[in-house]
């Protein structure tokens, strides 16, 4: 299975561009938080993420994703049954039911999740291909994405519902819906968003008004007010790394994770934070190549699915710290703080490598 | 029309890895091909609406947030403040605030899980803090308490640190602490109105706090403007246990912690003992101007500033802010101004009839009594009002108020001490002014000063004739370097040959007057003052301050003092001469004795002793 040659076709560029984004990542790390007594060493462990990350990169790009089909069904079969064990016996915390003991450590699926609901989409889409057009076979697709949505939602985990939704309806979008069906979506989708507005958990709600009318709720904006605080004294350049004055006094929360954007605006500025959204989109760009360029269509989904969950991540985190959307938890690909958005990232860019290196239906030796 | 291969009839069986999609029309590749780079438009279309709103924020608007931002500096950790043995008078003290995430504590069973641990590691009471959460359970901020100590931070991240690395989570996860300084005044209420305070916004109020807000501030940017600067070494081993400091702003002072508990002490206890409603007492270097110490009565501590009703007054230092008419020490002025011009001599011989008529007013001496023929060195010692006036009429208005001011009165000393005052200071040319002014401003009524004008006035006389411009901050430290303050040489008063004939005068006083202010061993020149009061009624009987003012050893003046009681007690004593000057001695005692300044007798003794060894 193992072969030498198809490292002739790994995405350097794309590599190359992860890779920097981490380093950047570490940086802003640190400096959100070294001088924070009980967080000082967060930017050491930022850099054992991404030692793993790698690791899980390298490992999943040996690895022929053709497999993966064989896998897709039982592993959501699998996934779904653990969201349940969690809707039933999870562990309750900071008021989410998220969290899976397992002997001890906790595990929140939802996680890993993500990709796993690209392999299974892409699988579902790829395998049935020829039958999208009919309406069953995208209905079944859409109650296969609504499952493990719907409990997630129930967990609550808005955030991450969001995400698994974007993801279904850019995938089945690029599958080859007809667009007669798009509009019978939109259609059903009318009075779906009346009964989801009596339906939409309370704080959900709040968010969103919190974001629609921000000065009604003043106090539950105060981070993202000295979130803008930090983004509108960056300026071109910034105050300069481990100069924010937000940043350096603590004024903004999760600084190290959620809000690692407002620290790079203010501390490396308008350039800064230009330069970390170029390089996302550039990822994007190599994502959506590969997805081009990838001999079947599994490999081709898979990578899309990629590219969108790292633009939506992308956009939801950014548009938070600028306030032009609601606060939802979501990380910065590659840059915020935290070991298991980390390594799934990487894990996905792993994915898309073994897609691209083996996009070449015969190989001449 | 003909469809083109059913999908029923591809039915996918068997197929092998990447074999798939064999039966894809070119047609439905490329409109999913179209449909992902449309996709990919759309992404990149996002992200420059993005970028846009960064642009708006960053640059078009940058700026109008940086206000919010400049709240950051009320955090800000400032230096510390040591006297010239590096005694600390005020530094930062740490201590945590405790705030919380109420909004991701959802169950009342979490609430009080959060609470019940915070009452065991910190001692913070469940029920207030389980209400706090649940009253605010809809915010993202709140704060539980404003100040936990150090310790009790702590435990508290030691709990926090050992659940995540046991569990991977902690029960106090929505728990935070942000470290806070906090200003603190180890000496207590000493040196209070010359050190102010930091108020919660972190700005300075009065004194040196006030004064020198931008350079004590971390934060603000403002360094040493000096450019001849030392190395941190000029400093002594004793000041630099605590300079510099982590905020590395930091002040030592001229005060001399052990001069200025002395003459808090005394003032203390002789306001106790005269029963006076207040006093000051300011003790100064006459060579260079810098002050030792300076203390007034009440005062205040300033770790507790804010506690019950605050009265603002309490707060201004009197000795620069307060002003008050000086009385008959404001006598050495006129004395000086005709010493100066020459016009009398410490012998000079003036009649003392009992009265003298200025303009339209009749001067009378305070016994009320004529001493017939005096010199002025004997009129000074019974402070005669009559012959005074007379000097002051042998000077003239022009010339004596040219002196005034000369000695520094009616402007500010420029002390480095926030919320200093001129005085009040009426001259020939302004409407208010009269002739007879003149008479009662030459015995140091109709006019107001403030203590430290009077002690710089005096200190010039004590330096032949040279006003040295008051200072507190010996140095600057900052950045590894010193800047040490040069003593400023306002101008020259009088020739050194006056002052010296004033000086003379002054012995006389103590050897003959103010005897109660003889310290034995030592030789004291000075002049006590018992001024009345003025109100909206005119001056009121009984009602004075009483001053003693003064300096030693004349051979090589040490200190220059002023004793200062505001009403004492009549049915004690309200003459300067029976509360004042006897405190004054008292202090002077001491102070020779901290400083180390041996009596005149035992210098006579080693002068002679170093001459028969010379040779």
């Amino acid at each position: 299975m193992y072969d030498r040659q198809v490292w002739r076709y790994f995405d350097w560029p794309l590599f190359i561009a992860v890779l920097i984004l981490c380093g950047i990542g570490v940086g802003m790390v640190y400096s959100a938080t070294y001088n924070t007594p009980d967080l000082s060493d967060y930017w050491t462990r930022q850099l054992i993420f991404v030692a793993m990350g790698l690791a899980a990169l390298i490992a999943i790009a040996v690895f022929d994703y053709r497999h993966l089909e064989m896998f897709a069904p039982p592993a959501f079969v699998v996934f779904i049954l653990l969201l349940a064990a969690v809707d039933v016996f999870g562990t309750v915390q900071s008021g989410s039911q998220r969290w899976l003991n397992v002997g001890g450590v906790l595990v929140q699926p939802t996680e890993a999740g993500k990709f796993l609901i690209i392999i299974f989409m892409a699988w579902y889409l790829s395998w049935y291909q020829e039958y999208l057009h009919r309406l069953s076979y995208l209905v079944v697709a859409l109650i296969l994405l609504g499952v493990p949505l719907y409990l997630i939602y129930k967990q609550p985990n808005f955030g991450m519902a969001l995400t698994f939704a974007f993801i279904g309806g850019t995938l089945i979008l690029v599958a080859g819906i007809r667009f007669w069906q798009i509009g019978l979506m939109a259609a059903g989708s009318i009075p779906a968003a009346f009964f989801l507005r009596t339906k939409l958990q309370g704080y959900m709600l709040e968010r969103f008004q919190m974001f629609l009318s921000p000065k009604d709720f003043k106090a539950a904006n105060w981070n993202v007010d000295q979130a803008l605080t930090a983004v509108g004294s960056g300026g071109w350049f910034g105050n300069g790394w481990g100069q924010g004055s937000q940043n350096q006094l603590h004024f903004l929360r999760v600084r190290q994770s959620d809000f690692i954007f407002s620290v790079i605006s203010e501390e490396l500025g308008l350039v800064g934070a230009v330069i970390i959204l170029i390089l996302l989109f550039f990822i994007m760009w190599r994502l959506l190549r590969i997805a081009d360029l990838a001999r079947d269509q599994f490999g081709r989904l898979m990578a899309v699915g990629v590219a969108a969950i790292i633009f939506f991540q992308t956009i939801v985190n950014v548009g938070m710290n600028l306030s032009m959307m609601p606060v939802t938890g979501l990380t910065l690909p590659f840059v915020s703080y935290g070991g298991s958005s980390l390594v799934s990232m990487m894990f996905a860019i792993g994915l898309a490598q073994s897609v691209i290196m083996r996009h070449r239906k015969i190989e001449f030796q | 029309m003909i469809k083109p291969l059913m999908p029923e009839q591809a039915e996918p069986t068997a197929r092998l890895l990447g074999e798939q999609a064999t039966s894809e029309t070119s047609e439905a590749l490329e409109r999913q091909r179209w449909r992902m780079w449309f996709i990919g438009i759309c992404f990149g279309l996002l992200t420059c609406l993005v970028v846009a709103r960064l642009l708006e924020y960053q640059i078009i608007e940058w700026g109008a947030t940086t206000v919010e931002a400049a709240t950051a500096y009320e955090l800000a950790p400032r230096g510390v403040v040591v006297d010239r043995d590096g005694e600390l008078l005020a530094a930062d003290r740490y201590f945590y605030r405790v705030s919380a995430t109420p909004k991701h504590i959802r169950t009342d069973q979490a609430r009080k899980q959060v609470a019940d641990e915070l009452e065991i590691l910190t001692g913070l009471p469940a029920s207030q803090t389980f209400n706090i959460l649940l009253n605010n359970s809809d915010r993202e901020f709140v704060e539980i308490a404003k100040t936990i100590t150090l310790a009790q931070g702590q435990k508290l991240l030691d709990f926090q640190t050992k659940e995540r690395t046991e569990k991977g989570f902690s029960s106090l996860d929505y728990i935070d602490l942000t470290s806070i300084p906090q200003r603190y005044y180890p000496q207590a209420s000493i040196g209070s109105h010359l050190l102010g305070f930091v108020q919660a916004d972190g700005r300075g109020a009065y004194g040196l706090e006030e004064y020198y807000d931008s350079f004590l501030n971390a934060n603000s940017g403002v360094g040493l403007l000096g450019k001849t600067t030392d190395k941190l070494d000029v400093l002594s081993p004793a000041v630099r246990r605590f300079v510099p400091s982590m905020a590395d702003k930091d002040l030592v002072l001229t005060l001399d912690r052990t001069v200025q508990w002395i003459i808090e002490e005394e003032l203390r206890n002789g306001v106790a003992q005269y029963r006076a409603q207040g006093g000051s007492i300011i003790v100064m270097q006459p060579k260079t101007g810098a002050i030792l110490g300076m203390a007034n009565w009440p005062d205040y501590d300033p770790n507790n500033f804010g506690v019950g009703n605050v009265n603002f007054e309490r707060f201004s230092n009197p000795s620069i802010s307060a002003l008050y008419e000086p009385g008959s020490i404001f006598k050495l002025i006129t004395m000086a101004a005709a010493l100066d011009t020459n016009l009398i001599e410490p012998e000079t011989i003036f009649t003392d009839t009992g009265y003298i008529t200025i303009g339209d007013r009749i001067i009378y001496n305070s016994s009320r009594t004529a001493a017939g023929r005096v010199t002025v060195s004997e009129a000074l010692a019974q402070s005669l009002n009559v012959v005074t006036a007379q000097v002051a009429l042998r000077v003239g208005s022009e010339q004596f108020y040219r002196y005034v001011r000369r000695f520094g009165f009616g402007e500010l000393t420029k002390v480095d001490l926030a919320g200093e005052l001129p005085g009040l200071l009426k001259t020939p040319g302004n409407e208010m002014w009269s002739q007879s002014d003149l008479g009662t401003n030459s015995f140091g009524q109709g006019l107001a000063v403030t203590p430290l004008q009077m002690v710089s006035a005096v200190a010039a006389i004590a330096n032949g004739g040279q006003l040295m411009r008051p200072y507190i901050v010996q140095a600057r430290v900052h950045d590894g370097q010193v800047l040490e303050t040069k003593p400023i040489n306002v101008h020259s008063v009088m020739k050194p040959e006056a002052a010296q004939a004033l000086t003379k005068m002054m012995i006389y006083v103590v050897d003959h007057g103010n005897s109660a202010a003889n310290v034995s061993g030592y030789r004291i020149a000075g002049k006590s003052g018992t001024a009345q009061i003025p109100t909206k009624g005119g001056y009121l009987e009984n009602e004075v301050t009483a001053s003693f003012i003064g300096f030693g050893p004349v051979e090589d003046p040490q200190f220059v003092m002023l004793v200062k009681l505001d009403r004492p007690d009549p049915r004690i004593t309200e003459w300067a001469n029976f509360n004042a000057a006897p405190m004054f001695a008292q202090i002077a005692r001491r102070l020779f004795d901290h400083l180390n300044v041996p009596p005149d007798t035992v210098k006579q003794v080693i002068s002679e002793a170093s001459k028969t060894a010379a040779p």
